[in-house]
């Protein structure tokens, strides 16, 4: 019976049409890459953040908490704190970007030229509170004021290894864009990432650093826009890298 | 060869195979990319864990399984059922009969899954029991009440196939 089952749902399925299965593989892994960043950065922060709470309370309490904060390892962060696979409102699209890439040579990028660009980039207003990753990760953040309050955006740049053979950056960027209404840090996210491995991801919270919540900084369309940019990448403009030294040569770094 | 490069290669080889169960289970082909989808991030996710299973193929089915279940618990309110009809009209009518992924349909989500896992990808009950997390005995049971349903569905020209 189970021969003639068996034979009966393949016979089935074979008078269906269906649609190409598409790059299902490819997206799994650009989707899976960037939830194993984003589950890191998660727990980096919880970590963070704890280290920041224990510090604290350490000054209100005195020594004997000096002493535990010391004492604190990353295994003892609570399991809880990692962030699951999030159970998020995404949806993908390709763009393009219109250009192979940023013309002219390029040098290793620095936080000051992410800063840099970002100002650039950004929507006209008054920036402050500007920070680097305390790392060498390649993680910024600012505040911009357009007149109707402040709001945080945070970019981040990395490096995969590169989809199939691509090793130029291309001229077609996958994006993704995440609603997270359950953590305003992350409440719109746009991930874009190049067949040469280069993710740029842009993060648009709904809350300040503080956790006060704020208006949102960039639309989704503004936040694909700015990720898109080909100016982004692990390398960048020799001169835009210049510019950036002088204009920002010394950036607090910010709090997780 | 990278963690990476070897996800690629089993998902490559696998997602079309994944996306028949998919398909089989919900019906909707579009719904069947999703599953598919997800099951395979979650795949790449848990990939190092995912090596060290005694049947990757079947690690990888659980998953599927396991989304199109979470699917179901989450719309379960939403899903229409295409293609009702009434009994004495198929039976009438040989050009209305229910195919046999229609009578699936009539299943609820965990007895499909129960027959498509023995039927389709012949499983054991044992594997079926163990990728469900149900009690043997459970499985044992869904079946053949599962098997009597489709009986009382089917047309009697197709049943010839339940002979044995």
């Amino acid at each position: 019976m189970t021969e003639d089952l068996r034979a009966w749902f393949e016979a089935e399925l074979n008078a269906e049409r269906p649609p190409p299965l598409g790059d299902v593989v490819g997206t799994a892994i650009r989707d899976g890459r960037r939830l194993r960043r984003k589950r890191r950065l998660t727990l980096l922060g919880s970590i963070a953040a704890l280290i920041a709470v224990l510090g604290s309370g350490a000054v209100m309490l005195g020594d004997p908490l000096v002493t535990q904060r010391e004492a604190l390892s990353p295994q003892s962060v609570p399991p809880g704190t990692a962030a699951p696979i999030p159970a998020l409102e995404a949806r993908t699209l390709t763009i393009h970007s219109g250009t192979a890439g940023a013309v002219g040579s390029r040098t290793k990028a620095t936080s000051a030229a992410m800063l840099h660009l970002l100002t650039q980039l950004l929507p006209p207003g008054r920036t402050s509170h500007l920070g680097i990753a305390p790392d060498d990760d390649l993680r910024v953040q600012l505040y911009v004021d357009d007149g109707r309050g402040s709001a945080m955006v945070r970019v981040a740049v990395a490096k995969n290894s590169p989809f199939g053979d691509e090793s130029s950056r291309g001229g077609m960027a996958t994006v993704l864009i995440t609603h997270d209404p359950d953590n305003c840090l992350t409440a719109l996210t746009v991930d874009a990432e190049w067949p040469d491995g280069t993710l740029v991801e842009v993060d648009v919270p709904t809350c300040l650093a503080g956790a006060e919540p704020s208006r949102a900084a960039l639309t989704a369309d503004q936040a694909v826009m700015l990720a898109t940019d080909p100016r982004w990448g692990v390398t960048m403009d020799r001169q835009l890298v210049a510019e950036a030294a002088e204009r920002f040569d010394r950036v607090p770094v910010a709090a997780e | 060869m990278t963690d990476d490069e070897e996800f690629a290669e089993f998902a490559n080889a696998h997602a079309e195979r994944l996306r028949n169960t998919a398909f089989m289970l919900c019906r909707d082909w579009h719904l069947a990319q999703d599953l598919t989808q997800t099951a395979l991030t979650k795949l790449f996710l848990s990939w190092r864990r995912a090596v060290q299973a005694e049947n990757l193929t079947a690690y990888a089915q659980k998953i599927l399984l396991r989304a199109y279940l979470d699917h179901r618990r989450r719309r379960s309110s939403t899903e229409s059922t295409p293609g009702v009809l009434h009994e004495p009209a198929y039976r009438e009518n040989p050009e209305l009969r229910l195919t046999m992924l229609d009578a699936l349909g009539r299943l609820s989500a965990r007895d499909r899954a129960i027959v498509i896992l023995r039927y389709f990808e012949d499983y054991s009950v044992d594997q079926v029991a163990d990728v469900l997390e149900l009690p043997v005995s459970v499985v044992k049971s869904q079946t053949r009440r599962s098997l009597t349903k489709l009986r009382e569905l089917l047309a009697a020209d197709q049943l010839a196939l339940f002979a044995g």
